[in-house]
C-alpha cells in the first residue's frame, strides 16, 4: 500500500468518524453552570504579551532597572525642589515631562556613544522636535543630573537573534508634540536610524531604517478597538497570514505576520491613549521580523 | 505587498504623510465572528462562550474520543477542557482557536490518562461509532466499509499514544503540522517523525490484515 493510498484510507476513516462523533446535545447545559470565574492574565503577560519567555525576562529586568532609575530621578527632583532649584523656571507640568523623558533617556539609552540626532525636516508647528537620546538633553537639565549606568541598559536580543548573543543596544527615539507632551518613545537597535517624520491632518508618518530593512510608521487618531481588530483579523485571514493580539505596555496590540519562518510583510498596530501606532515592514526575513517585533514592543508611551 | 491603511482626516495631497495604500480585502465572516466571540468571552460574557462550544464542541468531543476510545470519558474530557478554556480564555493570544482548544484537551487528556485512562487506550468502547454506523444514511461512512474501519481502528489502537495523538490531530482534527506541534508542545520535526513512524506501522498492520 502506497503512502497516498494509506492517507486516503485514513482520511475516509476519519471523515466517517467525524460524521458520527457528536458531542452530547446538552453539552452547553452541562458545562455552563461550571464556568465560574475566569483567571486574569498574568501581569507579565499583560505587559509583554507574546514575547518569548527569555525576552520577557530581559524586558522585566529592563523595566525593573527603569523603575529604579525613575525612583532616583523623582528623588532628585524632589531634592531639587526642596533646595529651591527649579529647572530654569519650567512649569510643574513641563518638569514632569522632563523627568519622564530624562528617565527614559537615562534608562534606555546606551551609555555607548549616542548617535547624532537625525536631521529634522520642516514639520508642522506643533511638532516641536524629533527627539533622540541625545536630543533628550534639550529637555531641562535634569537628565544631566542623573548618573548614567556605566554600561547603560543593553537589551539582550539573544531570543530574537536565536541564540546569537547580539547586544540590542538602543537609542531612544521619541515623537513629541511639544515641550510639554510626547506621543511615544521607542528603542531602536544599534545602527538603526529614524527618518524625519512628516505630519499632516493629525497623522504623523516616518521611517526607521536598519541594515537592509525599512520600517514605516504612522501615528494618528485613535480608532475603535473593535474596528481595528476586525480589520486586522479579516486582512490576516484573506491574506493567509498569522494574526494575534497581545498587550504591549498594557495596551492592546494587533499583529499580522507571514506564516512562521517565511519572508513576508509585517503589520503591527498598537492602541495608545494618544493615538494608534502602525508599524509596517515589507518583505522582511524571519530574523528581520523578530527585530521589528522587538522594536515595536520596546515602545514606551 | 501590504502597507498602511488609509487614515481618516489625512490630506491626500500631502504625499509625505499619506498612508501608503488602503487594504482592500474581503471579510472572513467566520473568523470575524469568532474573534468577536473571543473578545466577548475575555470580557466575561458567558453567553459568547456558547458560540465557542457550539462551533468546536463536536470537534473536541471527537478528538477526545480518539484519545480515550470511550464515550463517557470523552464526554468528561470535553467538558473539563471547555471549562478550563473558559477560565483561561484571557491567556489566548490569537492564532488558531481550534489548535488552542485541542491543546487544552490534549494536555487534560494526558493529565487524566496518567491517573486512570491508560487502560482505556486499548479498550475500545463497545458503543463505538463502528458498531452504530448506518452506512446507508451516511455518505462519509458509506465511503469506507465497516470491515475496513474495524481494521483501521484496530491498527490505530495498537499505536503508541503519542503517535495516535498525532494521527488523530492531523487526520481527525485536520490540524496542520505547525498547529499539531503547538498543541502538543513539541517541534514540527517531532510531529513529522511521529507521523511518519505511525504511518509506517499502520501500513504494515493493514498490509498484514490483507494477507
Amino acid at each position: 500500500m502506497g503512502q497516498d493510498d494509506l492517507e486516503r484510507k485514513l482520511q475516509r476513516y476519519f471523515a466517517a468518524e467525524r460524521a458520527e462523533l457528536r458531542a452530547p446535545s446538552d453539552l452547553w447545559d452541562v458545562i455552563s453552570p461550571q464556568l465560574g470565574e475566569q483567571a486574569s492574565p498574568a501581569w507579565w503577560r499583560r505587559l509583554f504579551g507574546g514575547i518569548p519567555q527569555g525576552m520577557a525576562r530581559v524586558y522585566t529586568a529592563g523595566a525593573a532597572a527603569g523603575a529604579a532609575f525613575a525612583v532616583v530621578v523623582v528623588g532628585a527632583a524632589m531634592y531639587a525642589g526642596v533646595i529651591g532649584f527649579n529647572g530654569a523656571g519650567d512649569s510643574p507640568e513641563s518638569a514632569d515631562t522632563a523627568t519622564q523623558s530624562s528617565a527614559v533617556a537615562s534608562t534606555l539609552a546606551a551609555a555607548a556613544p549616542v548617535p547624532a540626532p537625525p536631521a529634522a525636516t520642516a514639520m508642522a508647528p506643533e511638532v516641536a522636535a524629533l527627539a533622540t537620546a541625545s536630543a533628550a538633553a534639550d529637555v531641562p537639565s535634569m537628565a544631566d543630573s542623573v548618573p548614567r549606568s556605566p554600561k547603560g541598559l543593553t537589551l539582550n536580543a539573544s531570543a530574537m537573534a536565536q541564540a546569537e548573543e547580539t547586544p540590542f543596544r538602543t537609542e531612544v527615539w521619541g515623537l513629541r508634540t511639544g515641550a510639554r507632551a510626547h506621543l511615544f518613545w521607542i528603542s531602536l537597535p544599534d545602527g538603526w536610524r529614524s527618518g524625519a517624520p512628516s505630519h499632516d491632518g493629525g497623522v504623523w508618518a516616518g521611517t526607521f531604517t536598519g541594515p537592509g530593512v525599512t520600517l514605516r510608521f504612522t501615528f494618528g487618531e485613535r480608532e475603535t478597538t473593535e474596528s481595528l481588530r476586525v480589520n486586522i483579523h479579516a486582512q490576516a485571514s484573506a491574506m493567509q497570514r498569522r494574526a494575534w493580539d497581545e498587550y504591549v505596555i498594557g495596551n492592546l496590540a494587533f499583529i499580522v505576520a507571514p506564516p512562521e519562518d517565511r519572508t513576508g510583510d509585517l503589520l503591527m498596530t498598537l492602541q495608545l491613549p494618544t493615538g494608534t501606532l502602525r508599524l509596517t515592514g515589507e518583505g522582511l526575513s524571519p530574523d528581520q521580523q523578530r527585530w521589528a517585533l522587538g522594536i515595536f514592543r520596546s515602545i514606551i508611551a | 505587498m501590504f502597507s498602511m491603511y488609509h487614515q481618516s482626516g489625512t490630506d491626500s495631497s500631502q504625499e509625505a504623510s499619506k498612508p501608503v495604500t488602503r487594504f482592500d480585502v474581503a471579510m472572513d465572516a467566520a473568523l470575524l465572528e469568532e474573534a468577536q466571540a473571543i473578545r466577548r468571552c475575555q470580557a466575561g460574557d458567558k453567553e459568547a462562550f456558547r458560540f465557542v462550544v457550539e462551533r468546536y464542541g463536536n470537534l473536541m468531543y471527537g478528538t477526545a474520543y480518539q484519545i480515550t476510545r470511550n464515550h463517557a470519558r470523552a464526554q468528561e474530557l470535553t467538558q473539563d477542557a471547555l471549562v478550563l478554556a473558559w477560565r483561561g480564555i484571557n491567556s489566548f493570544q490569537g492564532g488558531s482557536l481550534k489548535a488552542w482548544l485541542v491543546k487544552i484537551l490534549t494536555n487534560r487528556g494526558i493529565s487524566l490518562s496518567r491517573r486512570r485512562y491508560i487502560d482505556a487506550t486499548t479498550l475500545d468502547d463497545p458503543d463505538s461509532p463502528v458498531s452504530v454506523t448506518d452506512e446507508s444514511q451516511d455518505p462519509a461512512a458509506a465511503a469506507i466499509s465497516a470491515l475496513e474501519r474495524e481494521r483501521i481502528r484496530g491498527a490505530l489502537s495498537a499505536l503508541p499514544e503519542d503517535q495516535r495523538q498525532v494521527v488523530a490531530m492531523r487526520f481527525f482534527s485536520e490540524m496542520s503540522v505547525s498547529e499539531t506541534a503547538a498543541a502538543l508542545g513539541v517541534r514540527e520535526g517531532t510531529v513529522k517523525s511521529r507521523l511518519s513512524r505511525a504511518l509506517d506501522k499502520l501500513r504494515a498492520a493493514l498490509a498484514e490484515d490483507l494477507r
